[in-house]
């Protein structure tokens, strides 16, 4: 009880530090929920896309335009090679759609062209591109049929009628769950943060050389003394844990009771482990208490950077992301971007396990590292 | 009950060539206050340490209490308590925290454990900073605490481990009144130091080391008794030719006289009038002198006649 009042005490004198940690995450995951919120609309209903019509004058291009034109949002970049490209790059539209000249005739003469789509690669450009397959599906199979243009647009207007909705809906809440990654991704910092800075302060004190003298000479047993501050520092990360997991359901309440919420919640759990026994071991390693909360800044900043929390990993560079495999932090973001993504979590669950073992191997690693160094340390001589 | 607290025999502890104690047998007794006297490096914490199993010792057996002492030994552990050569405390708990902590230890009874911290407060006079934190408090209420949080569990045995380094006078004077009531109120204690001042104000019995070694033990009169003399005259005078100082060793009962440019100091070894003598001496040589003044032999005085060289340099 003495050690526990002790740490709570200590844990007391930091708050100021812990809350600074807290209200980042909070602040970048409102600022992400509002955002989410915006482009969630349009990606649930129309993508961004392009259309550059080359077949002007052909009906049965027209209609294809039309039909892009009712279920996509269309944007008009002008022509402008340049504008075009920025305008891709910088994710104002999801895909460029080209109806070549002569598409019209092609049609009509039972021998296609193919419509050029120039995209990002980007979930909204996928479901452009589902669009347009669907399209070209009822367009051939009619074409095949010897009617006349203006029968053969109505027929197509017609089949695609009933079935346009489901083009655009997925089994996934893409949105909700991106915005759901990115909260728990925040958080890896600031748990990380509030893990590692409290855990090393309240170590660093409990083991100074003098106040570790004083603890082994007294009458308390030194494995149970021990002990009892790894329940403590245990008991610490778990409420650090359930802080943010109590947070997720203000900010990202809607996802965090699915099962995919549940396997967001376990991520973290593990990560939060993984980074108590980090802060286990860099409380061996750092002599210097002055120097501690440099050390955990750089050290948790620089995970996160590195491995995806802020940014995600696609915009780094691949030499980053090859680096970013040693982390802990790069599999805790990976798991959740997985988990965003995957179409079917039962499929994808032997990734994750892997990605949940990887962390747990990593814990293993940093407290035995911890043991060793601080049974080095332990004698006083 | 146990007539001696702690034994010591041939307690030895090598560092690589050094050996920082050496062969050291001792006994402390019942309710005494034994000083351990030596100068820096001579192997006081060693022992403490030693005797304590925070240190792995080469050889030798250590008793408390008549048991064996050892690393588990938690029953004679919790009749022991130890304050430090190094200020030990939490710089994120104040002072009443603090002792509150180390006294819990030991005790885990709260209300038991409240008084006791108020008695430890009391003791060391720090009433009126329970709240502040250490980095407050000036370096000799620091040292208060450190004692406070060495002694709040009421051990019977207390060890002190140069209490009073780099304290001012009046917090020192606080430290040893208190260290005085702790032995009243039956505790034994040995307090190691490297100031003669203080093992002769406080001990009821000095050992000298040097080099891990005793050189001597006894009480400070018996020990004086080593210095071979009985009486140190000084006299501060400016100028004194080679003369006269030679004069001055063959003075009566005079074993020795040296002279520094400021002061001349003679050594008796007897004689009742030698501060009247001297005065005759100089008055007859017409020397003019500022200040003529008798002392003691002190510790010192033992630490050069057994090792040739000062205590403090
Ligand atoms: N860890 C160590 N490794 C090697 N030598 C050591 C170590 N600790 C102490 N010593 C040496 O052992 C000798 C005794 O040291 P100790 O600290 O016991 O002296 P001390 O009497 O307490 O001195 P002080 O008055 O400075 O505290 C010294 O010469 C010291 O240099
Ligand atoms: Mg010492």
């Amino acid at each position: 009880m003495t050690v526990f009042k002790a740490f709570l005490k200590v844990i007391k004198k930091n708050l100021g530090t812990i809350l600074i940690y807290t209200s980042i995450v909070i602040i970048f995951s409102a600022v992400n929920t509002q955002a989410g919120n915006q482009s969630g609309q349009f990606v649930s209903e129309k993508p961004d896309i392009m259309i550059i019509n080359e077949d002007k004058g052909s009906a049965v291009s027209e209609n294809f335009e039309k039909y892009l034109q009712d279920n996509a949002n269309f944007v008009d970049i002008g022509t402008d090679e340049n504008d075009i490209a920025d305008a891709l790059f910088y994710r104002d539209i999801s895909c460029i759609v080209t109806i070549p000249k002569g598409y019209g005739k092609s049609v009509l003469e039972k021998s296609p062209m193919q419509p050029e789509i120039s995209s990002t690669g980007s979930y909204e450009a996928s479901l452009t591109k589902n669009m347009i397959q669907r399209y070209l599906r009822v367009q051939n199979t009619y074409m095949r049929t010897k009617i006349t243009e203006d029968v053969l647009i109505s027929s197509i207007n017609e089949a695609l009628k009933n079935d346009t909705k489901v083009v655009l809906t997925t089994k996934l809440d893409t949105n909700s769950l991106i915005k759901s990654a990115n909260y728990f991704n925040f958080a890896a910092y600031s748990m990380m943060a509030c893990i590692l800075f409290i855990i090393c302060v309240v170590l660093s004190s409990f083991n100074e050389i003098s106040v570790r003298k004083r603890t082994i000479v007294s009458s308390m047993n030194y494995k149970k003394f021990g002990f009892n501050l790894f329940l403590a520092s245990l008991a610490y990360a778990i409420v650090v844990w359930l802080f943010f997991i109590g947070l997720s359901f203000v900010m990202v309440g809607d996802t965090v009771l699915t099962l995919r919420g549940a396997a967001f919640v376990i991520n973290s759990l593990i990560f939060s482990i993984t980074a108590l026994s980090l802060a286990f071991m860099l409380s061996t390693l750092i002599e210097e208490k002055n120097a501690l909360s440099a050390v955990v800044n750089v050290i948790t900043l620089g995970l996160s950077f590195l491995c995806g929390v802020f940014v995600s990993t696609n915009y780094l560079p691949d030499w980053v992301v090859a680096l970013a495999h040693i982390f802990p932090t790069y599999w805790y973001v990976d798991t959740n971007v997985k988990i965003a993504t995957t179409e079917n979590l039962r499929a994808s669950a032997m990734l994750l396990v892997t990605n949940s073992l990887i962390l747990v191997a990593f814990a293993v690693v940093f407290v035995m590292t911890g043991i060793i160094v601080s049974g080095k340390k332990r004698k006083i001589t | 009950m146990y007539d001696k607290v702690i034994e010591v025999k041939g307690l030895t502890k090598e560092y690589k060539e050094l050996k920082a104690v050496d062969d050291l047998s001792f006994d402390v007794y019942e309710k005494e206050i034994l000083g351990l006297l030596g100068p820096n490096g001579s192997g006081k914490s060693t022992t403490i340490n030693s005797i304590l199993s925070l240190l792995k010792y080469s050889s030798g057996t250590i008793n408390i209490f008549g048991k064996e002492m050892k690393p588990d030994a938690y029953d004679i552990k919790r009749d022991i308590g130890v304050i430090f050569q190094e200020v030990a405390v939490f710089q994120e708990l104040t002072v009443y925290d603090n002792i509150d902590y180390f006294c819990g230890l030991y005790i885990s009874d709260k209300n038991r454990r409240k008084q006791y911290v108020e008695d430890a407060i009391e003791l060391v006079s720090i009433g009126n900073y329970k709240k502040f934190y250490p980095k407050q408090l000036s370096g000799g209420l620091l040292r208060r605490l450190n004692i406070a949080c060495g002694i709040a569990h009421k051990p019977k045995l207390i060890f002190l481990d140069e209490p009073t380094v780099a304290v001012d006078p009046q917090s020192r004077n606080n430290i040893l009144e208190g260290i005085r009531k702790l032995r009243d109120n039956g505790a034994t204690i040995l307090y190691t130091t490297h100031y003669m001042e203080e093992v002769e104000q406080l001990c009821d019995r000095i050992i000298i080391i040097d080099k891990g070694k005793i050189i001597a033990s006894g009480t400070s009169d018996s020990l004086k008794k080593l210095a071979k003399i009985e009486e140190k005259i000084t006299v501060e005078i400016h100028r004194l030719s080679e003369e006269f100082l030679e004069k001055a060793k063959k003075l009566e009962h005079a074993t020795d006289a040296f002279y520094d440019g400021k002061m001349l100091i003679v050594s008796y070894n007897g004689g009742k009038n030698n501060i009247a003598n001297m005065i005759d001496f100089l008055r007859q040589n017409n020397l003019s002198y500022l200040k003529v003044y008798s002392e003691r032999p002190s510790l010192n005085d033992v630490f050069l006649e057994l090792t040739g060289k000062e205590l403090r340099d």
